[in-house]
């Protein structure tokens, strides 16, 4: 059905771009599958199966990843940096010390279960990386110009750095 | 095409249920209800399941076991809780296993468990007559991986296969959504005896996607029953101090006191009661309220209200979204419960199918589908926590994250931390908390037969798979040498491989003797109803037997009555055979239904 190393996009049949049709994502999602999932295969042989099974755990792993704007950009990033060399955890200037103070007021929160500062800092947090996420468009459709724009994926590494940490600390809040 | 049966194993009721030439349905047997409790007691004579061990319950407490599903992948930390409240004794062997102490023996929740799921088999092959070898299993959407494999292991003790675990209130969405055609968002709200599970499913075309699941395996109407439960025996108490009420038939009476109080506030505002106290003389008479009763559920309710606000966080949804709220599990009868849905989702819940049978349809129809009897809807699911393993300093690292798609995979890379290191030990948790101790430990698995290399150096390379079941397994491979790493997956409260294979092995030389006691208490019920039946219609039969036909009835009867007391099943069929055609005639001429019932029965079991 599908070889191992074929990437998301390929996968799903659409073009490697940041844009992507999601009602489009959606319905080949569903129609692949509606092809291949092991609920099909129960009375088939083994090594059909096992391939059903196979092919449904690449196509789950590409929906999901695909879907998400962030985790959508974290792939694409790893297909467009392939030798080419970066700087992988740059961050932008004072950031992990604001993080650092960030993680203790949290720390604090979560002790003395302070619900609305919760809540506080959940916004603030999802509104940040809402505004980071506003950037990939434009840039990686820059990208597609000039692919070897070393800059420019700078500028998006440091986004993905950035939006990582923010993510931690909505995690932390949400696995509460 | 093989037979796939969907079977919902509830912890207060089970049951089965097939896909027939006019659609999906319960399986009925003769002149039995449908709905088997989940319930054993162990006679000397072997197991009773269902009915007959509830009739059986009071005066055979302490070998009574309930809720076997509670104890489902658990340990004993688990059921810190409501241990108090089970009138059998609990032990805990190896790697957390607990064990049901029943007199001198020993049995793990899985085989008991078994037994109730052998009962729907039978029942299930005497209705359909052929063999049923497969079955799709529902347990609670919340279920983690130790009991999902509980659940797979009970079923191969009964002599099945496991053709799918699903969620329960995904099963239900399935029987619902068919029934309805309707796209949109579903909620599943599933409050049973034992477990609250509530679901979102996106509903479009031919595919069921579960978005978002959460719950509370240890929360359920049987919770309801033991508050009611503690508050007689407070008043109890008030009346009469020295009752302690602490022993296994006190606490089976409160119990049984307490789960008719509810059933009686379901329709009515007042219930009044009356027990009969063991071991002394005395009889207690009181009155319950419905308020009373509503002011003792609502915190749990509350507590069932905020894994649903919890679930719609994660689906990215706001509730007057959701187009659809269905209700599953006999708790969601409660006006009160009911009530509380209504207002928190701003719509009245869906009522249409009977929230007792629904789960067990909706696995019945995914049997089919398995089976390969249709292909025109697609269920996906999802897995309902992380899962991932300790790191550094106590926390848990999650590799696949709750509510992925399955089947899923991911894989981690292990290194070592000294120079020719060739073993490393990582344990496995599920949960969606920070640190592992607030999580469930799954098992522990070791890498074995890295080749010798500097420390840091071998890249082992780990993956966790969880197929469509939602049951995980682990493999390995060194990726420098390409040598496949051995890897050994120790469960915990779970069963291993070894201990599998015994069980099985063991079942197999009791099989003939357990079939022959099984066959052997069945004729005896049989034989007993024909006996009421005879005595119900006995007027009928001196107006029209000979007495010579009576005398040899009567004769019959006692032949049986003498099989009855020996120890083999076919002798006692034999008996019963004759005594079959011996009161033919009557069955002829009676009117009355219940001996026509009950020789037709009897036929079913010759005939079997």
């Amino acid at each position: 059905m599908i070889s191992d190393d074929i990437d998301h996009f390929e996968l799903m049949g659409l073009p490697q771009s940041f844009e992507i049709d999601s009602e489009k994502l959606e319905d080949l999602y569903q129609n692949l599958s509606l092809e291949m999932h092991p609920d099909f295969y129960g009375t088939s042989t083994k090594e059909k199966k096992i391939l059903s099974e196979k092919s449904s755990v690449m196509l789950n792993a590409a929906y999901s990843t695909l879907r998400e704007p962030v985790s959508r950009a974290r792939y694409l990033m790893s297909i467009l940096t392939r030798g080419v060399s970066l700087k992988k955890d740059d961050l932008p200037e004072d950031f992990l010390q604001e993080m650092f103070s960030l993680q203790e007021s949290l720390d604090e929160m979560l002790e003395s279960c302070d619900q609305s500062a919760l809540c506080k800092m959940n916004e603030d947090l999802l509104k940040r990386s809402n505004l980071i996420q506003s950037n990939f468009a434009s840039l990686f459709k820059k990208l597609e110009t000039s692919p070897e724009n070393t800059e420019t994926l700078q500028q998006l590494q440091k986004h993905l750095n950035t939006e990582r940490y923010l993510r931690r600390l909505l995690d932390r809040i949400n696995s509460k | 095409m093989e037979r796939i049966i969907g079977i919902d194993l509830g912890t207060t009721n089970s049951l089965g249920a097939t896909v027939y030439e006019e659609g999906p349905e319960v399986i009925e047997a003769s002149g039995e209800s449908t709905i088997t409790p989940s319930v054993l007691s162990l006679t000397d004579k072997g197991w009773l399941v269902g009915e007959e061990a509830l009739n059986d319950s009071i005066s055979n407490p302490d070998k009574t076991i309930f809720s076997v599903k509670r104890l489902m992948g658990r340990s004993l930390k688990d059921l810190e809780n409501i241990i108090n409240e089970l009138p059998y004794k609990i032990i805990e062997g190896q790697r957390q296993l607990i064990k049901i102490k029943i007199g001198e023996k020993e049995y793990t929740p899985q085989e008991l468990s078994a037994e109730i799921l052998k009962k729907i088999k039978m029942n299930a092959e005497s209705v359909l007559g052929e063999t049923i070898k497969k079955a799709v299993i529902t347990v609670p959407a919340y279920f983690d991986d130790a009991q999902r494999q509980a659940t797979r292991d009970a079923a191969r003790f009964a002599g099945m296969e496991v053709a799918r675990i699903i969620n329960e209130p995904t099963a239900a969405a399935i029987a619902y959504g068919l029934d309805e055609k309707k796209d949109g968002y579903i909620a599943v709200y599933d409050l049973g005896g034992g477990t609250f599970d509530i679901s979102i499913l996106k509903l479009s075309g031919k595919i069921f996607k579960v978005i978002a699941t959460h719950g509370n395996t240890q929360l359920g109407g049987d919770d309801f029953d033991s508050l009611v439960a503690n508050e007689i025996k407070k008043l109890i108490q008030k009346t009469h101090p020295k009752l302690k009420l602490n022993d296994p038939e006190s606490k089976q009476i409160l119990k049984k006191t307490a789960e008719s109080i509810k059933k009686e506030l379901s329709s009515s505002t007042e219930t009044s009661y009356s027990m009969k106290l063991p071991h002394t003389e005395l009889t207690f008479d009181g009155n319950f309220k419905l308020e009373e009763f509503e002011n003792l559920i609502d915190p749990m309710i509350e507590q069932t209200l905020e894994s649903c606000s919890y679930v719609l966080r994660e689906a990215n949804l706001a509730a007057d979204k959701i187009n659809d709220v269905v209700l599953v599990g006999g708790s969601t009868i409660i006006p009160k419960v009911r009530k509380r849905i209504e207002s928190f989702f701003q719509k009245p819940p869906h009522v249409a199918i009977d929230p007792y049978k629904v789960v067990a349809m909706g696995a019945g129809i995914q049997g089919h589908l398995l089976a390969g009897g249709r292909r025109d809807f697609l269920l996906l699911d999802v897995i309902p926590l992380a899962l991932g393993i300790e790191t550094l300093g106590g926390t848990f690292s999650k590799i696949i994250t709750g509510n992925t798609t399955i089947p899923a995979e991911e894989s981690e890379t292990f290194t070592t931390n000294v120079d020719n290191q060739t073993s490393i030990e990582v344990n496995i948790y599920q949960g969606e908390r920070e640190l592992i101790k607030h999580c469930r430990a799954l098992g522990q698995f070791k890498l074995r037969g890295i080749p010798p290399m500097k420390s840091g150096y071998p890249l082992v390379q780990v993956q966790f798979r969880v197929d469509a079941n939602g049951i995980l397994t682990v493999t390995a491979n060194e990726k420098r040498s390409g040598e496949k790493a051995e890897i050994e997956v120790i469960p915990f409260h779970g069963l291993t491989q070894f201990e599998i294979e015994n069980i099985i092995e063991a079942s197999y030389e009791n099989a003939v003797d357990d079939f022959n006691q099984r066959q052997l208490i069945e004729f005896c019920q049989t034989a007993e109803r024909i006996f009421r039946g005879i005595e119900q219609t006995w007027e009928v039969a001196e107006n029209t037997l000979s007495k010579d036909d009576r005398d040899e009835i009567l004769k019959q009867v006692e032949s049986v009555r003498q099989s009855m007391q020996g120890h083999d099943a076919q002798v006692l069929k034999t008996e019963l055979d004759v005594l079959g055609n011996l009161t033919r005639p009557l069955a002829d001429n009676a009117m009355g239904k219940t001996i026509l019932t009950e020789l037709k029965d009897n036929e079913n079991m010759i005939r079997k």
